[in-house]
Order: C-alpha cells, then sequence, then structure tokens
C-alpha cells in the first residue's frame, strides 16, 4: 500500500483478501461518510445511519468472493446500503424519517451555532422522501454522489438510458414539490 | 424570444465541477429563473448530509465491522452513551431501593420509625437501555422521592440528598 498515488478500490480489495486488514480500514475510511450520506438522503434517520453503515460494511466484506469487479466497489457497496435502506423502510411501514432528532443532532453538532442544514437542503430531503424509491437514488448518486449513468447503472441495476429518465424525472419532481 | 432550458446533465455537471457552462449558458441562467433554481437543487443535494453525517466515524465504523467480521463482540461504541447507562443503571437502583422502603406497609411513620434498609443492586448495571428505561417507568415513584441519576451509592449522597430520600421513605 505504498507509493506515490492512493491504491485504487480494486487493489484494497485485493489486499483485503491476502490478509490485510489496514486495507480494509482503509475502504471504510474512504466511503463511510458518502455512504452514510446517501442513506441520510434517501431518508433513513440520523440515528440510523451509523448501523446501516456498519451493516454496508459487514455485508460488502463478508461477501467479498461475489464481488466481481465489473461494478466498482462503491457501487457494489452502495447497493448492499440501498437495500438495507430498503428493507429498513418496509419494516417501518414506510415511515420516513424527518424528525426534530435530526435538527437536533445537527445543532449540537454545530457549535459556532451555524444553521447545520440550510433551508433549501432540508427541503431537498422532504421532498426527496416523495419520490419514488429509483428517481431517488438515481438522484442521489448523480447529483450527491457524482456517479456517471454506466457507474449508476450498474449500481442499481438498471440501464444507462433508464438511468437518465429516472434522474430527468426526478429532477422536475423535485422542483415541482420544492417551489 | 427564449432560449431553450439548460439540460438537466450539463447542471449537474457544472455543479459536481465536472463541466464548465458556456457563456450562453452563462447568459441563459442570468435571465432563467428556473434553471438558476435547479441549479441551486443541485448544489444543494452535493451537499446533503455533510453536516449532519460528519459526526460518523470511519475508525469506529472500521473497528465495529473488523470485529463483528472476527466473530467477537464489538467493543461499546460509545463511551458517553456507556457512562449515561451506568448512571441510569445506578439511578434504577436507587429507584427500586426507595421504592422498596415505601412500599414497607408495616413500616411505622414518623420520627420513632425503624431504619429501613436501603440496597443498591448491582445486576441492574448489565440491563440495556430499554430494559432499564422500563424498569424505572414501571417502579410508581413516592411522593416527594427526587430522581438523582448521578450518586452510585448511599456514601456518595450529600446530607440534604439523604435527607430528602429518608423523607420520602417516611411518605
Amino acid at each position: 500500500m505504498s507509493g506515490a498515488s492512493s491504491p485504487s478500490d480494486a487493489a484494497l480489495v485485493a489486499a483485503y483478501r491476502s490478509g490485510d486488514q489496514a486495507a480494509a480500514a482503509e475502504l471504510v475510511n474512504r466511503h463511510c461518510g458518502a455512504l452514510g450520506r446517501y442513506l441520510y438522503g434517501a431518508g433513513a434517520a440520523l440515528s440510523d445511519v451509523e448501523d446501516l453503515v456498519q451493516e454496508a460494511f459487514f455485508r460488502a466484506f463478508r461477501a467479498l468472493d461475489s464481488w466481481r469487479g465489473d461494478a466498482s466497489f462503491r457501487g457494489w457497496l452502495f447497493r448492499i446500503g440501498s437495500n438495507l435502506r430498503k428493507d429498513q423502510y418496509r419494516k417501518d411501514a414506510g415511515r420516513v424519517h424527518l424528525s426534530i432528532e435530526d435538527h437536533e443532532v445537527t445543532d449540537s453538532a454545530d457549535p459556532l451555532g451555524e444553521a447545520g442544514a440550510s433551508e433549501m437542503e432540508q427541503r431537498l430531503r422532504e421532498g426527496l422522501v416523495r419520490l419514488p424509491r429509483l428517481q431517488r437514488e438515481v438522484f442521489l448518486l448523480r447529483a450527491q454522489q457524482g456517479m456517471d449513468y454506466e457507474e449508476i447503472c450498474r449500481t442499481l441495476g438498471t440501464t444507462p438510458g433508464a438511468a437518465r429518465v429516472h434522474y430527468h424525472h426526478a429532477v422536475k419532481r423535485l422542483k415541482e414539490l420544492m417551489a | 424570444m427564449s432560449t431553450p432550458h439548460i439540460d438537466p446533465d450539463r447542471l449537474a455537471d457544472s455543479a459536481l465541477g465536472n463541466a464548465a457552462l458556456s457563456d450562453a449558458e452563462w447568459a441563459h441562467m442570468a435571465g432563467c429563473r428556473e434553471c438558476r433554481f435547479e441549479q441551486e437543487l443541485v448544489s444543494a443535494a452535493g451537499r446533503l448530509g455533510g453536516v449532519e453525517v460528519a459526526t460518523l466515524s470511519p475508525t469506529r465504523v472500521a473497528d465495529v465491522v473488523r470485529h463483528r467480521l472476527a466473530g467477537e463482540p464489538p467493543a461499546r461504541r460509545d463511551p458517553v452513551r456507556s457512562t449515561w447507562l451506568v448512571g441510569l443503571a445506578a439511578a434504577a437502583a436507587l429507584t427500586l431501593a426507595v421504592w422498596y422502603g415505601s412500599t414497607r406497609g408495616s413500616a411505622p411513620s414518623g420520627p420513632t420509625a425503624a431504619p429501613v434498609e436501603l440496597s443498591v443492586l448491582h445486576e441492574l448495571d448489565d440491563l440495556a437501555e430499554p430494559e432499564l428505561e422500563a424498569v424505572l417507568e414501571s417502579i410508581p415513584l413516592a411522593a416527594g422521592a427526587v430522581f438523582h441519576p448521578e450518586p452510585a451509592t448511599l456514601e456518595e449522597l450529600n446530607v440534604n440528598d439523604l435527607e430528602r430520600l429518608l423523607r420520602s421513605m417516611e411518605e
């Protein structure tokens, strides 16, 4: 794991498979925050985000042999996280979490007293939970995570054309909901 | 005559820093409220959760995952919460002791009342948070009893707390 440039995810996965625990820690370090933000944007309660992230990494590392490398490790991890969120949503009977707790935790984590989430971001999150799941996930992967359509379609198991349509519909619907 | 709206993918790429809008597109943006709103929307998506999830610790996540993969019980992830749980256990033990004393109907009240034996139930230390809360909720607090989560033993009570505790048992 030395060298001027940081190793690729695939190299870290290979290192972990050969027993390098530090490689796993580096993969967590690389993707933990982004996955947490994605799950939060998808409507997970802030208090559940860490458990979901832990579970996603646990399942990913446990099933690394089934990762063939045709999708990015990030996309594969996000797919696991997305499925976990979907299961949790079903268990919660469709409840979405836009509770006061989110604001409270935000405030306590903001010692300077600045607003944790801008009004725009809060309205966006409220709008996102009203979108169909695929539209919401495509929008988040594209606009929040910066994935291109190729990566999105490998992550969500759809086609680039369908992903593009979902994204355009999501943007249109969000503009209507937030106008 | 109005120019067509900017393609959503162009706006997304621009917000992500993957593309620069042309002069014509900027000119359109200046006069198009809808496109400006869409750009704000995509920019907000890029920031979404950044502050809220900032407390998520990769080190802690990696540690828990490593322990789980090794089949070991993960270490408690939040020392602050653990301390709070110990306090809650102590409070539950103390409350149980107060309740036990207050429900001993045969004990005479008044200045000649026999001293009531108090005991702290250390068995409660191992209970999880929901179980402790259930225990606390199931105990009817004696009138005037005061809930003090801090002291773990009677020796740690100050004079005022002891007096309040004794008064609550006499009532």
